[in-house]
């Protein structure tokens, strides 16, 4: 429990001092991530041509080891929701999960409300699909069919069968930004989609999106301590190797 | 006060938790056990309501007479169906839907797992085809090293003696460059959902917040 506490607190201390740093106008270059640079362009061109925007938040849940990906999706959701909210076609907001799906309406709803346009919210818009990760893909790519969907924004703890969905919305023409935390579905992401967030990018999306100096500041030190973990790795081999250490 | 209290339950309640975790102090491990407990039952109300959800979304848009909306009927029809066969089921006692003879397995073996498994089974399909897609559509060397490796993965599988030869290299690629690359995903996942947990804990990350 020792190391976990350590390294919990000093992340803390990293990551108050470079929000404190943020705040007052030093904040760190963010490397450029095609999938974030194209949110905007891929909104638009849905928005434009009459369709929706459809984003699937995954399987995950929020009551169990998957919440902090279930509400990196939600950031994402508020997002996208709120470039989206010109529309037309109000975006379609899916999820496997209940819990997940009692906050997707209302993180819609209060896009809508920041913006007075109550009216346009409708109970229908963040939708249960099914209970199960497979089920839920299926729905998904029927969903896709007939929903008048142009741009599909795919951000949860999915799976292999993310391939599902990905060749659905491929055979259809839907542009789409894909990610996911485990690695059988990342690789189809890399595989099927133009725009897809690998490993940690998929958390990124308020530092990119919104730049919110907190948020930066926590790419920023989740970069440091990805240089902290890799001295300790290195560091731990060669000692390991020159036998001063078991 | 409206801003205020929604961040202070949040964060309250997360130390709560994450002391559980940390520090093994009875207090803490009860609060923790309870607070669980609460996230549990609020989970299961959630379920109720989302299959409302699915019957209402689905039910309206058979109502609209929208693209599709046959398969909407089969799926309105298929939750009524499941849901009263449960309930009748279980009014014979709890046990008896969860037994395979029951006819809620019965359905959910013969229906919904045959189904899944029909899905499942086209995901190797549909990943040689987003191969051979990506070599079209971003035809650089790492597209092509991505085709090679899935083909090459696919093939070492097939259990001839000329084959054997490649899953001796196919074996130390899963164990060596593979687990590496995978390795370093997941320690930036996981760096990355502790930052995030952070961000929470120190209420600048609200999703709750208007």
């Amino acid at each position: 429990m020792m190391f976990e506490l350590t390294l919990l607190l000093v992340a803390f201390a990293i990551f108050v001092f470079l929000a404190l740093l943020a705040r007052r106008g030093l904040k760190p270059a963010l490397r450029p991530l095609e999938a974030y640079n194209q949110l905007d362009a891929l909104v638009g061109q849905a928005v434009e041509s009459g369709g929706r925007v459809h984003i699937a938040l995954g399987p995950n849940s929020l009551t169990n080891e998957d919440a902090a990906t279930t509400l990196a999706g939600l950031a994402m959701l508020e997002l996208v929701t709120d470039s989206a909210h010109v529309s037309d076609l109000t975006p379609v907001a899916t999820s496997g999960d209940a819990t997940t799906w009692f906050v997707l309406g209302d993180t819609m709803l209060r896009v809508y409300r920041r913006r007075d346009l109550n009216e346009k919210f409708q109970t229908v818009m963040p939708r249960l699909v099914a209970l199960d990760p497979i089920t839920y893909a299926g729905g998904i790519s029927s969903l896709m069919t007939n929903e008048s969907i142009r741009t599909n924004i795919a951000m949860g703890s999915f799976g292999s069968e993310l391939m599902l969905i990905t060749e659905s919305a491929s055979r259809r023409g839907i542009l789409q930004i894909v990610g996911s935390d485990r690695l059988d579905a990342q690789a189809v992401a890399y595989a099927s989609s133009r725009y897809p967030l690998l490993g940690e990018e998929f958390y990124m999306a308020r530092a990119y999106l919104s730049d919110t100096p907190s948020a930066i500041a926590g790419a920023a030190t989740e970069d440091i301590l990805r240089w902290i973990l890799i001295a300790l790795i290195i560091g731990g081999t060669i000692l390991t190797s020159l036998g001063l250490v078991n | 006060m409206k801003h205020i209290l929604p961040t202070a339950i949040a964060i309250g309640t997360a130390l709560v938790v994450l002391f559980g975790y940390l520090i093994p102090a009875p207090e803490l491990i009860t609060a923790r056990a309870v607070l669980t407990d609460w996230a549990v039952i609020a989970a299961a109300l959630a379920v109720l309501l989302g299959v409302a959800n699915v019957i209402i979304a689905n039910a309206r848009r058979v109502q609209t007479g929208a693209q599709g909306w046959f398969y909407n009927l089969l799926t309105v029809l298929a939750v009524l169906v499941m849901l009263t066969v449960g309930i009748l089921e279980s009014l014979g006692g709890a046990p008896a839907i969860y037994e395979q003879t029951s006819l809620t397995q019965v359905l959910f073996t013969g229906i919904v797992v045959a189904s899944q498994a029909a899905l499942a089974s086209m995901l190797v399909f549909f990943m040689v085809a987003a191969a051979v897609r990506l070599l079209r559509l971003r035809p650089n060397r790492w597209s092509v090293l991505f085709l090679i490796v899935v083909i090459f993965a696919l093939l070492s599988w097939i259990p001839l003696s000329l084959i054997r030869p490649l899953q001796g290299l196919r074996d130390w690629v899963l164990e060596v460059p593979a687990m590496a690359g995978a390795r370093g995903i997941l320690i930036g996942v996981a760096l990355a959902i502790l930052v995030f947990g952070l961000r929470v804990l120190t209420g600048v990350e609200r999703p709750y917040r208007d």
